[in-house]
């Protein structure tokens, strides 16, 4: 194990696959829309219009193994790095604008637990707060190996 | 529900209004009648009416805990027509009375609402019914007569001072 930014400390989670019970079941994919890096959504699409909308850190789809089920479904989505993307201001106009013009219904961040993730919980706070309407967001933060740590409406 | 908050402040203070209810006075009077007014404009009409209209739209309508809850509501209305006729008639004895039955009620109300009945509701909302609430409520709240809001805050406001002033003035009768 090496030290360093928790956000990038290796960790070897593999002793878990003798663990896993195998699975033969096909899963459909709940994803409803392309693209879906926060650089390349056009706010107004009409899949974000009054939406219910997800806006997930790069890495939690990866972390939990039934994201599609339970947290993408009936979603529209967006992802982003709030530690390695360019152009973070972007981001939170286009987050003003789901508010304000898309008109979303409700606004899901998730992150990783990594402190660097919080980055993007701050850019939505800074959307709501310079923003003409308010709406529900929830905060639902993610563990390395895919548990949910908290998830509170903020 | 943010009201909670002035509707607290207000019944909080019901024990030292009753305390120096005088029927002589015109401001002791007069500090009821605008705690009524709060009470049927704040309490019942905006947010009382957001929970029946809106908020429990979302839940079983037959269900124990709303069902106690509306009960909880018509006998606060109740206490509020049993108070202003007392005061109608001088009777300070039956003001207190329903005053004091109306501070124990919504006290044990909002308790019942902020511990079992939001949480109850909570837990089985979809994050889309969450997004639906929240916007009718705002809407709600667009509609509301402004003005009328902004009395019932000034009301709660200048509540501890006008409660001074009747103290003063009763020390100074005797």
């Amino acid at each position: 194990m090496m030290d360093g930014c928790p956000g990038s400390r290796m960790q070897d989670f593999r002793k878990k696959d003798t663990e896993a019970e195998e699975e033969n079941v096909k899963r459909q994919s709940q994803l409803r829309q392309w693209p879906i890096q926060l650089h390349l959504v056009s706010p107004e699409a009409p899949y974000y219009r009054k939406a219910d909308v997800l806006l997930s850190a790069d890495c939690v789809a990866f972390a939990i193994g039934d994201f599609h089920k339970d947290y993408l479904k009936g979603k529209s989505i967006a992802i982003a790095c709030p530690k390695l993307d360019e152009g973070q201001d972007e981001y939170v106009e286009k987050i003003k604008s789901w508010i304000d013009d898309a008109q979303i219904n409700t606004l899901t961040v998730m992150t990783m637990q990594v402190p660097c993730c919080g980055g993007l919980v701050a850019m939505v706070q800074q959307a709501l707060q310079s923003g003409k309407k308010k709406i529900p967001v929830k905060s639902i933060v993610v563990s390395l190996q895919g548990d949910i740590l908290s998830e509170e409406w903020i | 529900m943010d009201e909670h908050i002035l509707i607290k402040k207000w019944i909080e203070l019901i024990p030292v209004i009753i305390e120096n209810i005088n029927n002589e006075s015109g401001d002791s009077r007069q500090l009821i009648l605008d705690g009524l007014d709060f009470i049927r404009f704040y309490a019942d009409k905006f947010h009382h009416a957001k929970e029946e209209d809106i908020l429990f739209e979302y839940t079983d309508k037959n269900s124990d805990i709303i069902k106690t809850i509306l009960q909880d509501h018509e006998s606060a209305r109740s206490h509020v027509r049993a108070t202003s006729e007392a005061l109608k008639r001088g009777n300070r004895n039956l003001i207190a009375e329903h005053l004091n039955a109306y501070k124990e009620l919504l006290k044990e109300h909002i308790k019942k609402e902020d511990e079992i009945l939001y949480p109850w509701i909570d837990r089985d909302l979809s994050t889309t019914q969450v997004g639906e609430l929240f916007a009718k409520f705002n809407e709600a709240e667009v509609k509301i007569d402004k003005e009328t809001i902004e009395k019932c805050k000034s009301f709660i406001k200048e509540l501890k001072q006008r409660i001074e002033n009747l103290k003063i003035k009763k020390e100074e009768v005797k």
